[in-house]
């Protein structure tokens, strides 16, 4: 090509260079102009799509079925679906990894629809006292609020991250804050490091979408959740295996507490852990008993207890740590595992 | 004064460019601007991907490795492209090709995103080819520009590193504010699909002011 200074003569005449370019730029700018133009149009006003209008039978009115809203927020795509029953559906994440994270039903506070949820209950068996709980990862807030209107005096405290899940928790399922009801937002380990409370309960559910957030799972994560339980004190744990690895979890939570119970979750699997001596199983029955004609809960605490069961795991498993939580690969082997199976 | 009296050396910087204050000034803006929409487009498309994959690392991963993948094919054939078409057509082109493919990406990520993903088998397959079909055309392009601003103001040899040095430094302060505004105020106020319009339209009006450039500067030349 041409030299440096020697440009000049060696182009084209000029004239017809810099007007040239109007030939092409103009009409394309226009056609993008008009594009952007007509993209912001099609564009919903907020962050909140616009949903889908429901017809009053309930039926759908676009290809997304019952999709009632989709907030994009700044953790998550949150989707709220509203089921042909009438129970709300909670999920994050797009087709691929929608992943239910709560359903609820709108005309009964207290119906827990998903199993696993009742399960969770099962630790205020284990629990020395019943004064103060709380909840990492609200979500659609199903087990924090059937516990909060079942021990009315219990002073709850539920921590979430995402500011839009807690907007549609109040906005479509009721669930909000009030008196003996108190909603954290803010990551839950995060809250537990920069507080001084203590739990005679706290219950462990934060996933997002599938993942559940690596340090949410590592032993130094279960050992600053047992500084905050009272003596006495347990922490609940809800496992779904496919996402954390049930030997991972099993090691780590072990790793943290001189005490696990294993409850089947239909799937999940609820883990009740506890520091001290063991609780024999008499003793925890008792406490059932006793706290089941105090409050009346609807899932009978002493069926609850009926879940347990002793599982297996490969005790060779690493706890995992802050340092190494490769959570992201131990799904892609146990997905692997799964197919070659 | 007489400049043309003076060496090089000892005229100050904005003396010694191939273009007058005005023109380069655009070249600085245009490479502080492009470079706020290139890595601000890598937090938008984190947007797009995470939920189809999730937030994890790997998604991370792919995303970082595409968009520097991106940046180096954008600057390779940007700086051979740079040396032949050494002007404001070549700006203007990379600014309207860079605003219709995000036009583009608008339109895939209401849903032709999704197809595409599931007609793919494999996770690691699928997060691969969405992140180059979001992260990779968009990202050429806009490397290109990085070569050309250089081509564009450089006149001495001797000014090679001080000009080279200060665009790329210039560009690191627009990905910074293009990373930071991004994320913590477009994305919670307004959303990645308006963000990703709000970024076509700006090229296309950045388009418009380098056509008119390549116009003016045709006819300077002339004279």
């Amino acid at each position: 090509m041409s030299k440096h200074g020697t440009r000049p003569p060696a182009k084209k005449p000029a004239p017809k260079g810099s007007s040239g370019i109007l030939l092409w730029a103009i009409p394309v700018i226009a056609v993008l102009a008009l594009g952007v133009a007509a993209a912001f149009l099609v564009l919903p006003p907020t962050g909140e799509e616009a949903a889908a209008p429901i017809a009053a039978d309930g039926a759908p009115a676009s290809a997304e079925p019952g999709l009632v809203t989709k907030v994009e927020s700044l953790y998550n795509d949150i989707y709220l679906y509203r089921q042909p029953s009438g129970n709300y559906m909670l999920s994050f994440g797009a087709k691929r990894l929608r992943y239910v994270e709560s359903i609820v039903n709108p005309d009964d506070e207290l119906e827990l629809p998903v199993f696993y949820t009742q399960t969770m209950t099962a630790g205020l068996a284990f629990a020395k006292r019943l004064e103060d709980a709380a909840i990492i990862g609200l979500g659609g807030g199903r087990t924090a609020w059937y516990l909060h209107k079942s021990i009315p005096d219990l002073r709850f405290t539920a921590v979430e991250l995402d500011p839009e899940v807690a907007r549609i928790a109040d906005r479509y399922f009721g669930v909000r804050q009030e008196e003996n009801f108190d909603i954290v937002i803010r990551d839950g380990r995060v809250h537990l490091s920069r507080s001084e409370a203590a739990f005679d309960v706290i219950l462990i559910d934060a996933y997002r979408g599938p993942f559940v957030p690596f340090h949410l799972l590592t032993r130094e994560f279960y050992e600053l959740v047992g500084e905050h339980l009272k003596p006495g004190g347990v922490a609940i744990q809800n496992v779904e295996p496919t996402t954390m690895l049930f030997d991972s979890a099993v090691s780590t939570i072990g790793a943290a507490f001189d005490n696990l119970a294993f409850f089947s979750g239909r799937g999940n699997i609820v883990i009740v852990a506890y520091n001290g001596p063991e609780l024999d199983q008499s003793e925890v029955l008792a406490r059932a008993r006793k706290r089941q004609s105090e409050y009346d809960f609807r899932y009978d605490l002493t069926e609850i207890l009926a879940r347990r069961f002793e599982p297996e795991w490969d005790t060779t498993t690493e706890p995992l740590t802050d340092d190494w939580a490769p959570v992201e690969y131990l799904k892609a082997v146990e997905r692997h595992n799964r197919k070659q199976s | 004064m007489s400049v043309a009296a003076r060496g090089p050396g000892t005229r100050p910087i904005h003396r010694r460019l191939a273009l007058g204050v005005g023109a380069a000034s655009l070249v600085v803006v245009d490479v502080a601007t492009l470079g706020f929409i290139t890595l601000g487009f890598e937090m938008v498309a984190s947007r797009i991907l995470t939920p189809q994959f999730g937030s994890g690392i790997f998604t991370w991963a792919t995303i970082i490795s595409i968009v520097v993948a991106g940046l180096m094919a954008g600057y390779f054939l940007g700086g051979i492209i740079a040396d032949r078409y050494p002007d404001f057509r070549l700006a203007a082109l990379i600014k309207l090709l860079a605003a219709g493919y995000l036009l583009m990406v608008f339109v895939l990520a209401a849903g032709g995103l999704e197809s595409l993903i599931d007609s793919i088998d494999g996770e690691i397959t699928a997060l691969f080819a969405s992140g180059m079909v979001i992260c990779f055309p968009p990202l050429i392009v806009l490397g290109m520009y990085s070569p050309l601003s250089v081509r564009l103001l450089l006149l001495e040899p001797t000014d090679a590193g001080k000009i080279s040095g200060g665009l790329f430094a210039i560009s690191s302060f627009g990905n910074i504010v293009g990373i930071l505004v991004t994320t913590f105020v477009l994305i919670p106020s307004i959303g990645t699909r308006a963000i990703t319009a709000g970024f076509a339209g700006f090229l296309v009006v950045s388009g418009a002011v380098s056509v008119a450039a390549a116009v003016i500067h045709g006819r300077r030349n002339d004279v």
